[in-house]
């Protein structure tokens, strides 16, 4: 009984001890995995690309121009998250919002990913709606727009 | 048994405690009275028509008296453009723009702030090269001023020793004496080392274009027991005083206020916080390696009470200092913006007069506000109309509660 009590102490003490303890990227993909379940107007999409109104501006600068090149694309779907101005952003980009069903006003900032990352854009592979992979816009990742364009001219 | 139970209490205690990062706070030591005899009231509105080039938000608005033509002006900055537009206030109709993009303004890269001290005197903020210039009416630059000294903007050793800028109209320029007074701030957890020597206030002498520093951090508030790392905690807001030379500084983390003798550089607290301000704590400095810290950061910007601006009304002789309220306990809430804006009414010995809870911060811009004769301006977004073509105040004066 002894050695049982103690057992499921150490089983108890481990799990709090490493559910204090997540990576960065764990804790951003439990968080996405809930935010992407709960985006209702998502549909057939194979990527979503989460664009921040504020943060690293050249990111984000790389993000709006693949957003106005890909705008029509059918299998991305668009997040706007804290975003400062619709009409700034309609200007600097030349899509008009509510002309296009892939495309989400996130106002509660549900993809405000809770770490450092936040301020990137971000770029996230779906599969059956689900989070296959995911990958920010960022000085050190420069590339992730340019090869996702590569990506999408090969499909 | 007795050992087993022993074990069982040690062992949640140091598991507990092992995800908890427990600092130091600072309590609200308000002893009162706090009879409510004053509550503002919505006394009209003023709008201001935007181009298709500008949104509401301003990141700066100045309002003030046109020497030449003796017209109220409101004016502000679209940081975008470089462009400063310029309304009538009392009619909302625009009245002039000026552009900052001449060839000569190029070295003022990053543009945050500006103010207009007559029609042929503007100063302009570069808050990448820490520098100010002083214009004339073609724009010419007259005087160009560092803000850190002899130092290299580049080189990142000034920020511990003089202060970086986030302007607003909750941090202004202001002038008095022929001097200005930018209210700065350390934006991360202030190093013990240079707390008692970094100045958070810098006076440009309109006459001699030089700056000297005023005022440090509250050692009480700001020492390494609490290790505030976010300028949510550590910016500061102000405006003058009722009595001249006074400067008042409201920290967000602080039931007090802190008011400044510019002359002289000393400071008072006096307490101007609201009775339902809980005890305000830090959570500490980031520690290395910590990919938690955000989250805990955006819970404890949530849940925390935060004050704001402090302005202080000539007209009707009052005080109105702004609180961030803090959301109830076991709230799961993730957006900071939609917590509640409250401001605090009190006399000019700072008694209370009353507490006003406007609505959500995401509706109201409070550091874009600034006082009218009219009352107290307040930037208002209406969520549902999402109405980007026009600026909007409210405007509040303090009613007698019968």
């Amino acid at each position: 009984m002894k050695q049982m009590i103690y057992v499921m102490l150490l089983f108890t003490s481990s799990t709090l001890f490493f559910s204090c303890n997540k990576t960065e990227s764990e804790i951003e993909k439990d968080y996405l995995d809930d935010q992407v379940a709960n985006l209702k107007t998502l549909k057939d999409e194979k990527w979503i690309v989460v664009l921040p109104g504020l943060g690293c501006k050249g990111c984000i600068q790389e993000a709006e121009a693949f957003m106005s090149k890909n705008i029509n694309n059918k299998q991305i779907f668009f997040v706007l998250t804290k975003v400062e101005s619709i009409k700034l952003l309609q200007q600097k980009t030349g899509i008009q919002i509510n002309d296009h069903q892939n495309i989400y006003i996130d106002n509660e900032n549900h993809f405000e990913i809770p770490s450092e990352n936040g301020i990137y854009p971000l770029i996230i592979q779906l599969d059956n709606k689900k989070i296959k992979n995911y990958e920010f816009q960022s000085p050190k990742n420069g590339m992730a727009f340019s090869k996702l364009d590569d990506r999408l001219g090969s499909i | 048994m007795y050992r087993n139970f022993f074990l069982i209490t040690l062992l949640v205690t140091v598991l507990t405690q092992s995800c908890k990062n427990e600092r130091a706070g600072v309590s609200n030591d308000g002893k009162g009275p706090f009879l409510t005899t004053y509550q503002l009231e919505i006394v009209g509105e003023k709008q201001f028509p935007l181009d298709n080039k500008t949104a509401p938000r301003p990141a700066y608005l100045q309002y003030y008296n046109d020497k030449a033509s003796g017209d109220t002006q409101l004016s502000f900055l679209n940081y975008a453009t470089r462009m400063i537009y310029i309304y009538n206030y009392e009619n909302g109709m625009i009245r002039d723009t000026i552009s900052l993009n001449k060839n000569s303004l190029k070295s003022f890269r990053s543009l945050s702030a500006y103010y207009i001290k007559s029609p042929d005197s503007l100063y302009i903020f570069d808050d990448v090269g820490q520098k100010a210039a002083l214009l004339n009416s073609k724009l010419e630059i007259q005087d160009s001023i560092s803000l850190i000294g002899k130092m290299n903007a580049a080189m990142l050793e000034w920020t511990l020793q003089y202060p970086q800028y986030f302007f607003s109209a909750a941090a202004p320029i202001l002038e008095q004496n022929g001097k200005l007074i930018l209210t700065g701030m350390y934006p991360w957890a202030i190093p013990d080392s240079v707390l008692g020597t970094f100045k958070l206030n810098s006076v440009l002498d309109i006459n001699s274009q030089s700056v000297s520093y005023l005022n440090n951090y509250p050692k009480r508030l700001y020492g390494k027991e609490f290790e505030w790392d976010d300028p949510f905690f550590t910016s500061a807001f102000s405006d003058f005083g009722h009595q001249p030379n006074q400067l008042v500084l409201s920290f967000p983390i602080s039931h007090d206020l802190y008011i400044s003798d510019l002359r002289s550089g000393k400071m008072e607290k006096v307490f101007a916080g609201s009775p339902d301000a809980k005890t305000i704590t830090s959570i500490g400095k980031k520690p290395a390696g910590d990919k938690t810290y955000k989250e805990k950061l955006t819970k404890s910007i949530i849940n925390t009470d935060l004050y704001g601006a402090i302005k202080f009304d000539k007209y009707r002789n009052v005080y109105y200092r702004f609180l961030r309220k803090s959301l109830p306990e076991g709230n799961t809430e993730k957006n900071w913006k939609n917590k509640l804006l409250s401001v605090i009414v009190m006399d000019p010995s700072f008694n209370y007069l009353g507490e006003t809870t406007l609505g959500i911060l995401k509706e109201w811009n409070w550091e874009n506000s600034f006082v009218t004769e009219a009352g107290l301006n307040i930037e208002y977004t209406d969520q549902k109309a999402n109405n980007e073509d026009v600026l909007t105040f409210k405007i509040f004066k303090p009613k007698k509660k019968i």
